[in-house]
């Protein structure tokens, strides 16, 4: 007859039972691999653009030309702005290079964005003020639809060019997030000269044409 | 028969492998409480202390401010509370460490949970010593007709599986396992831990919730805070309440469109019936109708100001007054929108004083109109009302009670809450902090219209439609008041576990609890029947075996009191 236990384990679902790193804490490791799986999984998987990106537009090379900084573009101040090409809603070109040997006050807006509903007649003005001193105005729309950008445009009446950023590329490059709006003051030279976060005071828009204006 | 201890030997001595000593230390009781007592006075201390809002963890400036007001209360000991992250605790590392030691606890007990319970289900001990049979807990001795057949046959009856395991000398060993997979009941519920845990951890840290205040016609709102090929806008295109035939509130829904760069998807959002788009739910969360579609144009008659006035749920107590002519009819019957205000040195604003005009037809069609001045303040929690006719001395309105004037009866019918705000940098504001009052009440037929005070030395009423041109020369339009929802977008990818875990929860500790496990082993000789056996969550296992012996046959099976029902 073979030995037998004098008695049963009572209660084995109870126990813990050690067998080897590999088989106890491994296997927790490799749970809570899973679970930083899981995690990375639903974060970020769902990157897929809703838009695919248009060849050409965001942002480009600088154009041939002395760099006054001597440092990359980026977007504070002082430091050459980050060149961009992107479309208007008219599905023309802007290139933000075309406007080099002016000044150009850079406005990135949404038309859900409050602030920038209330900077724009400013903003219109100071393009119809600034065009005969050599102060421009361009607006960049953040990731809305061409439809978004022209009703405001129409709404407000605004002559100055819109261009419309639909990947958030241009925006993701001059550090611009949720709080719109944001301005940068370009100088001739494509350096930024003021960096304005919110809406843009309404005495600052006389200072700008009296301080850059030719 | 040889008989030899049940546990098995551990393999390497305590202390020589690393990883078995973390082992102990995980699974370890007092270990567990200890770490469960530290998560629970952890959570305790983020309870009981201040801790940092959300939107000023990523903006130093917010945070240093908000510190610095901290240090009203805590003094001297804000700096080193701050440095422990005593303000900002359920995002503290020690925090989130004492988390993952706590999961790193429960997997590793989980985990090690699965092989001993499998291997009592798979390969159980089948055979015992004969010392069981004296000594275990649950147990029964008896004679009975038909030998081993007959038991096997009443077991088998009693829907166990039976299975001889040896015959030696005569005697027969039997093994009787029922509802042996309930053992896995335990490993189940702990498994459920586990992943609520998971579930938990994942809405953490890959779980997303933004509630967006969305009002007709308005443009589309982005839901993420950086701009990106993955952000997703939503337009609200049609927030609607709708009422039954009584006017009762049936039911909110919201008509959306949720765009992610060229793709559009357009849905209906309810409390409980999201729109799902782009791996997220979009969800009717709240519902207001205190946004006015608002426009001021220059003299010129450019747009100078177009955007929606969101009172934000602000709102202002005002009365409501009805006036009845002599010969019976209602002249006015609407709420009284504050004009002006005076305040009181009380500094509960008690001494208050708001003041209106209650200015009506002598009767309907007239074009005559007789006007009184009304003021009123908060008084213990109730709006006391005055009313004072040109010349006259000032009348308390009573609610519900109500007085004569001039022959006409003004009752004082209730109070309103109407929306009121202040509102910053409107074109032409006269004001000296540049704040413009704005009202927004109903007149007598339900509509609404707003009441503007800082444009111009009078208030301003602004009928829907009907601009109003200021002191400065600015034009003001009311365009109509919108409906607005809150919209609710959500992501919670940890959703699903906890929904998951909660199910094997129950499951497990139903089958813990409420399935009968029994395992027996019986040594059948031709004198006597011997039983044994072990079931959990029941004391009474002897009785059954005894109360089988009896079924047998036994006349020597029951003890006293075993035919009473427990």
């Amino acid at each position: 007859m073979t030995e037998v236990p004098i008695a049963p384990d009572e209660r084995p679902q109870r126990r813990r039972e050690y067998s080897g790193p590999a088989s106890t804490l491994g296997l927790a490791a490799l749970v809570i691999a899973v679970v930083a799986l899981g995690i990375w999984f639903f974060q970020f998987r769902d990157t897929t653009p809703g838009a695919s990106p248009q060849s050409g537009y965001g942002v480009t090379a600088e154009p041939d030309g002395p760099n006054p900084t001597g440092k990359a573009p980026a977007a504070e101040q002082g430091r050459l702005a980050p060149n961009f090409r992107l479309p208007a809603p008219d599905g023309a070109n802007i290139a933000l290079a075309d406007y080099r040997g002016s000044y150009v006050l850079v406005n990135f807006w949404a038309s859900w964005c409050g602030p920038c509903r209330n900077e724009a007649p400013d903003l219109e003005a100071l393009s119809k003020a600034g065009s005969g001193h050599g102060i421009a105005v361009l607006g960049v729309n953040q990731q809305e639809t061409a439809d978004a950008a022209s009703t405001f445009a129409a709404q407000f009446e605004l002559s100055y060019p819109l261009a419309l950023d639909r990947d958030g590329g241009v925006s993701d490059a001059y550090r611009v997030g949720h709080g719109l709006p944001v301005s940068f003051l370009l100088s001739p030279q494509g350096v930024i000269v003021k960096v304005y976060v919110g809406q843009i005071p309404h005495d600052e828009f006389a200072r700008i044409v009296q301080e850059y204006g030719t | 028969m040889a008989a030899t201890a049940p546990a098995a030997a551990p393999a390497r001595p305590p202390g020589a492998d690393p990883f078995r000593t973390i082992w102990g230390l995980l699974t370890n009781v007092k270990f567990a409480v200890v770490l469960v007592g530290a998560a629970a006075f952890a959570g305790f201390l983020g309870v009981v202390f201040p801790q940092l809002p959300g939107p000023m963890r990523t903006n130093a400036a917010a945070r240093s401010a908000w510190i610095q007001l901290r240090r009203s209360d805590f003094g001297v000991l804000t700096t080193p509370m701050d440095r422990l992250g005593l303000f900002d605790v359920f995002h503290t590392a020690w925090f989130n460490g004492l988390w993952f030691v706590v999961i790193i606890a429960v997997t590793v007990c989980t985990v090690s949970r699965f092989r001993p319970t499998h291997r009592s289900v798979r390969s159980p001990t089948r055979q015992v010593a004969d010392g069981y049979f004296v000594h275990a807990h649950h147990r029964a001795a008896f004679t009975h007709p038909g030998g081993v057949a007959a038991v096997e046959a009443l077991l088998r009856k009693k829907r166990f599986h039976v299975e001889r395991t040896s015959e030696v000398s005569g005697a027969t060993y039997l093994f009787a396992e029922r509802f042996a997979w309930s053992q896995y009941g335990t490993f189940l519920s702990h498994l459920a831990l586990l992943l609520l845990l998971v579930g938990a951890l994942l809405t953490r840290f890959a779980g997303f919730d933004r509630t967006l205040v969305l009002a007709n016609g308005t443009p589309a709102f982005p839901v993420f805070d950086n701009p990106g090929p993955g952000q997703i806008f939503v337009k609200m295109m049609d927030a609607h309440r709708g009422t039954d035939a009584a006017g009762n509130v049936i039911d909110f829904h919201s008509d959306l469109e949720v765009r992610r760069g060229d793709q559009v998807v357009r849905c209906t959002a309810t409390v409980n019936s999201p729109c799902k788009a782009f791996g997220y739910r979009v969800h009717q969360a709240a519902f207001f109708n205190d946004v006015a579609d608002f426009r001021v144009t220059d003299s010129a008659g450019h747009v100078v100001y177009a955007n929606v006035l969101d009172f934000q749920s602000e709102t202002t107590a005002v009365p409501v007054v009805r006036v009845t002519a002599p010969d019976g009819s209602v002249v006015f019957d609407q709420e009284l929108p504050e004009l002006d205000f005076q305040p009181g040195a009380a500094a509960d604003h008690s001494e208050d004083v708001a003041v209106s005009q209650l200015r009506f037809p002598k009767a309907i069609g007239s074009g005559e109109f007789l006007t009184y001045t009304v003021a009123w303040r908060i008084l213990n929690n109730q709006l006391r009302l005055a009313v004072t006719p040109a010349g006259g001395d000032p009348l308390e309105a009573i609610l519900g009670s109500p007085i004569t004037l001039d022959g006409y009866r003004i009752d004082y019918r209730g109070v309103d809450n109407i929306p009121a705000i202040r509102v910053n940098d409107l074109p032409g504001a006269i004001t000296n902090d540049g704040t413009v009052a704005v009202q927004m009440p109903t007149d007598g037929k339900g509509q609404p219209y707003l009441v503007m005070s800082g444009v111009d030395g009078d208030n301003l009423f602004l009928e829907s439609n009907r601009p109003v041109v200021g002191i400065q020369g600015y034009s003001y339009a009311f365009e109509g008041r919108l409906a607005a929802s809150g919209i609710s977008v959500k992501r919670d990818p940890g959703g699903t576990f906890i929904w998951i875990a909660v199910a094997m929860a129950m499951i497990g500790l139903s089958i813990t609890f409420y399935v009968p496990r029994r395992r027996l082993w019986v040594k059948v000789t031709p004198d006597r029947t011997l039983m044994a056996g072990i079931a959990e969550r029941t004391t009474r296992f002897g009785r059954e075996l005894r109360l089988m012996g009896a079924v047998l046959g036994a006349e020597d099976a029951l003890l006293p009191g075993d035919l009473q029902e427990p």
